[in-house]
């Protein structure tokens, strides 16, 4: 009789379609606010997560810059106390979480000159192994090589705005650009990174090898950053330690004292920034649970009416066989559907809302398909709950009294 | 197959109890068509509601096909009444919202699982001259349509027995005559009909009718009823 409980309430509820909607009204509003308040905190949150994926590359690394506390910012060769050198990034390649270990030399506002232009970018002097590490692609040509960083080959690999700006539409790979006044040849172009955090581009930029840079361009061997790429990234605070524990250790720091390095963590910082629960977004979520509390409250409350009002059809089936048990799983089971579908509604409607923001309005939106579920589940037990009692009551009529009234 | 035997039911009044039927025994054989007679208040649908297990007496005992009804629970009067007994009102009582199909299948619903209820659901439409109308909402059809409806529900299920209210009550006199020759039928392919009417007409076509007063047998009136195949009333002394 289970199966047949289920088609009797889903018949009901189709033949009396205002009455369930009203019924599921509730439901389908708290279900609506909730799927729309995750959704724009999803978004924001994966717009942050973009950026900073712009700016890190790879989320699974943990960063090293030199100098303690009072470095402020992001070092580079102008800025950068002189305590990270390469045997440093060699130590820590013995963590066993640690994967690979990248070297980078930065300098802001390095001159250029290429194709009769002059201008400046962000020059960076990598291990070969930076690439990789970071996640970057090669749009055309390659990047350098381990080979090419033993020779000093005078090698570039440019970001896709220098490549725009200085080559224009043709083939940049194979031109010659002077960096500093000393000529490179010009091996690859990186495919765009697209906005930082501060909405500033992530593709002004040129790497060349680190061995070329820390001898040709900067005749210095200390590191402004170093990039730890780790094999199993929920480990990271653990392997943090584990590296200072290691450069305190070869730079002969007490673990009292203040190092002379910093560790961070992209994914840590994220999770700062990314914080995006405002008051607002909030209390918009209490209004959606609010609502499918008070959604039960009006199923029950209606199909309370509603049983009072069908006291002759409970008892006209009741003389034709059915048990208090079928009674009760008809007038429960409609409860339940109605929240169900009420739900499911919502959860269309503000799928569809969010599918229609992003397009039109360019709205960082993104539906949060746990969340989704969730709601889904919590509106059927609502329906559960405020089904019960009117059920029961219906259960609980006696078929000779009701079928004497008229 | 029934037996009634002392049968008193009482109803919490206000303040006193009222009593609905006294003293009530009654024997009905498989295949007879009695029919209760009385004035208005007399009692007779709390009789038939106890005949039909929609109630339980108060006291005495009433055994349908040999098992003591009064010793039944809720669920078993459930299924006796599912699969036993087919009840026909004086308002129909169709389910509204509810196709006359889907009406007549309703007793199937709570019965054991079988096949074929589809073809069964037809066969009794066409027995009661409704399959054309299957398909229409009670609100739809005429008073005769739908008893001819809440006929065929009550037989869908095979009952031995069927107890009727009133059930040209609310028809005219046409519509009730061709009501009447349905059970008639009925009756002559076997089933065991109660019903109950004020219509001295309507029981004409009874082959006995028992008259309650003030929710006792009067067996005057029984006295007076048309020769009868069957059992005679076994009277309760009074």
């Amino acid at each position: 009789m289970t199966r047949g409980s289920w088609s009797l309430a889903l018949r009901t509820i189709r033949r009396a379609k205002l009455r369930s909607s009203l019924m599921g009204l509730g439901i389908a509003l708290g279900v609506l606010a909730i799927v729309l308040t995750v959704a724009t905190g999803e978004g924001a949150r994966r717009a942050v997560q973009r950026s900073f994926k712009a700016m890190v590359g790879s989320l699974d690394v943990l960063f090293v810059q030199p100098g303690g506390r009072a470095q402020r910012g992001m070092a580079t060769m102008e800025s950068a106390v002189a305590t990270l050198v390469p045997e440093d990034a060699e130590a820590l390649r013995a963590i066993p979480n640690v994967a690979d270990v990248g070297m980078q030399q930065s300098a802001q506002n390095t001159p250029i000159e290429a194709g009769g232009k002059s201008g400046t970018t962000f020059l960076f002097g990598t291990s070969p192994n930076w690439r990789a590490i970071r996640g970057d692609s090669v749009a055309a040509g390659r990047y350098f090589g381990a080979d090419d960083d033993q020779a000093l080959a005078r090698v570039i690999v440019v970001g896709a705005d220098v490549a725009r700006d200085f080559f224009g539409g043709s083939a940049a790979v194979g031109q010659t650009m002077r960096v500093n006044g000393v000529e490179f040849e010009v091996i690859g172009v990186l495919a765009a990174n697209g906005a930082g955090p501060g909405g500033a581009s992530m593709d002004n930029l040129a790497y060349i090898p680190i061995g070329t840079s820390s001898r040709r361009l900067f005749n210095r061997n200390y590191l402004s950053l170093m990039s730890v790429k780790l094999r199993d990234a929920a480990q990271s605070a653990t392997t943090q330690q584990a590296v200072e524990r290691v450069l305190r250790e070869r730079h002969s720091i007490a673990a009292t004292a203040l190092p002379d390095f910093r560790v961070s963590s992209p994914g840590a910082m994220i999770a700062r920034v990314a914080n995006v629960d405002t008051t607002l977004r909030k209390a918009l979520l209490w209004v959606g649970v609010l609502a499918l509390v008070i959604g039960g409250a009006m199923i029950a409350n209606l199909m309370f009416a509603a049983t009072s009002s069908r006291r002759r059809e409970i008892a006209i089936r009741r003389a034709v066989g059915a048990t208090r048990a079928d009674i009760l799983r008809q007038i429960w089971f409609e409860a339940v559907l109605v929240a169900l579908v009420a739900a499911i509604v919502g959860e269309v409607i503000g799928l569809a809302a969010i599918a229609l923001g992003a397009r039109m309005m360019g709205f960082s939106l993104a539906p949060s398909w746990p969340v989704a579920g969730a709601a889904i589940a919590a509106s059927v037990a609502i329906g559960m709950v405020a089904g019960f009692l009117p059920a029961r009551r219906a259960a609980a009529l006696h078929p000779s009294v009701a079928l004497r009234e008229s | 197959m029934i037996h009634l035997e002392h049968v008193t039911k009482t109803f919490d009044g206000f303040g006193s109890p009222v009593t609905a039927i006294h003293d009530v025994s009654l024997h009905v054989d498989a295949g007879e068509f009695v029919a209760i007679v009385g004035p208005s208040g007399s009692g007779k649908s709390t009789l038939l509601q106890i005949l039909g297990c929609l109630d339980v007496p108060s006291s005495g005992r009433y055994r349908l096909n040999g098992s003591d009804v009064s010793s039944l629970d809720d669920d078993a009067l459930s299924r006796l009444r599912n699969e036993y007994i087919g009840f026909v009102f004086q308002s129909f009582n169709l389910i509204p919202r509810t196709t006359a199909r889907e009406n007549v299948e309703t007793p199937l619903l709570y019965g054991a699982p079988g096949n074929g209820a589809d073809a069964r659901v037809d066969e009794v439409l066409g027995r009661v001259g409704m399959l054309h109308r299957a398909k229409h909402y009670p609100e739809a059809l005429s008073g005769g349509e739908q008893q001819r409806v809440a006929i065929a529900r009550a037989i869908v299920n095979r009952p031995k027995l069927l107890i009727a209210d009133e059930p040209t009550g609310n028809l005219d006199q046409q519509t009730g005559a061709e009501i009447m020759r349905l059970f008639g039928e009925l009756h002559r392919d076997g089933l065991t009909v109660v019903l109950v009417t004020h219509d001295p007409q309507v029981a004409t076509a009874a082959g006995r009718v028992v008259s309650l007063v003030d929710g006792m047998l009067d067996s005057s009136a029984d006295a007076a009823a048309r020769p009868v195949s069957a059992t005679p009333v076994a009277q309760a002394p009074r």
